[in-house]
């Protein structure tokens, strides 16, 4: 699952190869780095809807790092998805406690 | 084109055995869409992957029977922690916590006879068919039909019958803004009629909104009233999640597998970055 390959790798521009991942994970990336400062184009692409990888793009104007603004993104979303989990469970423990 | 969003909270809107609707607030639609997704794709579940026939001289071909049998939901809420994950079973028989194994054996002696899902004899008790009327074969007079069935956790971006869900919608908190000085009230009610969600209701000679979340934004009522009085919008990063359970697993645990599967997605290609 997510093994990574490299394609491309300079200061400005990334490309990467995800491998067995698809527009769930791919989408949630680019609209997340799209908005982050430096960011000059972001977008994911699968090039065959049986092959199961996926092209990350990244471009930056050079006042960060592609990787970082990548590793930046991916923390986001690990944090996110945490603060979804602990938020979903208190609310629905809330809900329970009002039914008893 | 999101923007900073912070303050994530959650409200449980409807909940029961099978169902469960909430409201999200402060959320990147990317990251609640990502979440459904992984609900239909990535939360694992128990199905049968092999069938072994001892005999079988019902009308339906060997193939076709074992279809069926994989397409029948299968209780995993235990099942989950017990099993092996769908990655290391996959095609791996010799492992024992791989497979639970569930047998039918069935005759028609005279007459006609419908072998349903509630005959199939599971070896753990935490893996058995959710319903138990769903007809598998008809069996004519003195036709048989025997088998070994072999079910294990899977995801269903591998197959559909490993989905959990039947349905993983999200949409629109709806926000209808009705301007009392530019609306006639009683005298025209033409909104609270053409609304297919009947949302709107007259009270006391007045237009008033009652069931704000059931809209559908499909903004009829806008379109025939006289005055434009009435404006239907929504509002921003909020969304209302429903998600339907096949019965499989409990609504409120798919949920919490779907973002904990998320979470180690986004740990894992950072660890893989790092390399």
């Amino acid at each position: 699952m997510g093994k990574i390959e490299v394609k491309k790798l300079e200061d400005t521009e990334l490309e990467l190869i995800i491998h067995d991942e698809d527009h769930t994970i791919g989408n949630l990336i680019v609209k997340l780095a799209e908005d982050k400062p430096g960011v000059t184009y972001v977008a994911y692409r699968i090039e065959h809807p049986l092959i199961p990888r996926l092209i990350v793009t990244l471009m930056t104007d050079g006042s960060v790092k592609a990787l970082d603004v990548l590793k930046e993104t991916l923390r986001e979303i690990r944090d996110l998805s945490r603060q979804f989990r602990e938020e979903f469970i208190r609310a629905f423990s809330e809900y329970e406690g009002k039914k008893a | 084109m999101l923007g900073e969003v912070t303050g994530l909270k959650i409200k449980i809107l409807e909940y029961d055995d099978r169902s469960i609707r909430f409201l999200v607030e402060n959320i990147p639609l990317a990251l609640l869409n990502a979440i459904r997704r992984l609900t239909i794709s990535d939360v694992p579940s128990m199905a049968i992957d092999y069938v072994y026939f001892i005999e079988n001289s019902s009308p339906l071909y060997d193939e076709i029977v074992a279809h069926r049998l994989g397409l029948i939901p299968l209780t995993s809420d235990r099942a989950l922690e017990k099993y092996g994950p769908p990655e290391e079973c996959r095609d791996n028989e010799e492992r024992p916590d791989c497979y639970a194994r569930l047998y039918l054996e069935a005759e028609a002696s005279d007459g006609t006879k419908v072998v349903y899902s509630g005959d199939l004899v599971s070896d753990d008790e935490d893996v058995q068919p959710v319903y138990k009327n769903i007809p598998i074969v008809v069996l004519g007079p003195g036709q048989k039909i025997s088998f070994e069935a072999r079910a294990r956790l899977g995801r269903g971006r591998e197959h559909a019958k490993w989905s959990p869900v039947s349905a993983a919608t999200h949409k629109y908190v709806p926000q209808i803004i009705v301007n009392s000085e530019k609306c006639y009230g009683e005298s025209c009610a033409k909104c609270v009629n053409v609304c297919p969600k009947n949302v709107l209701k007259i009270k006391d000679g007045r237009l008033v909104v009652e069931d704000e979340l059931s809209c559908s934004l499909c903004r009829q009522c806008e379109k025939v009233c006289p005055t434009d009085a009435i404006l239907v919008s929504w509002k921003p990063n909020s969304y209302i999640m429903y998600v339907e359970s096949t019965g499989v697993l409990r609504p409120e645990r798919i949920v919490l597998e779907a973002s904990r599967i998320l979470e180690e997605k986004a740990e894992q290609l950072l660890s893989e970055l790092e390399k």
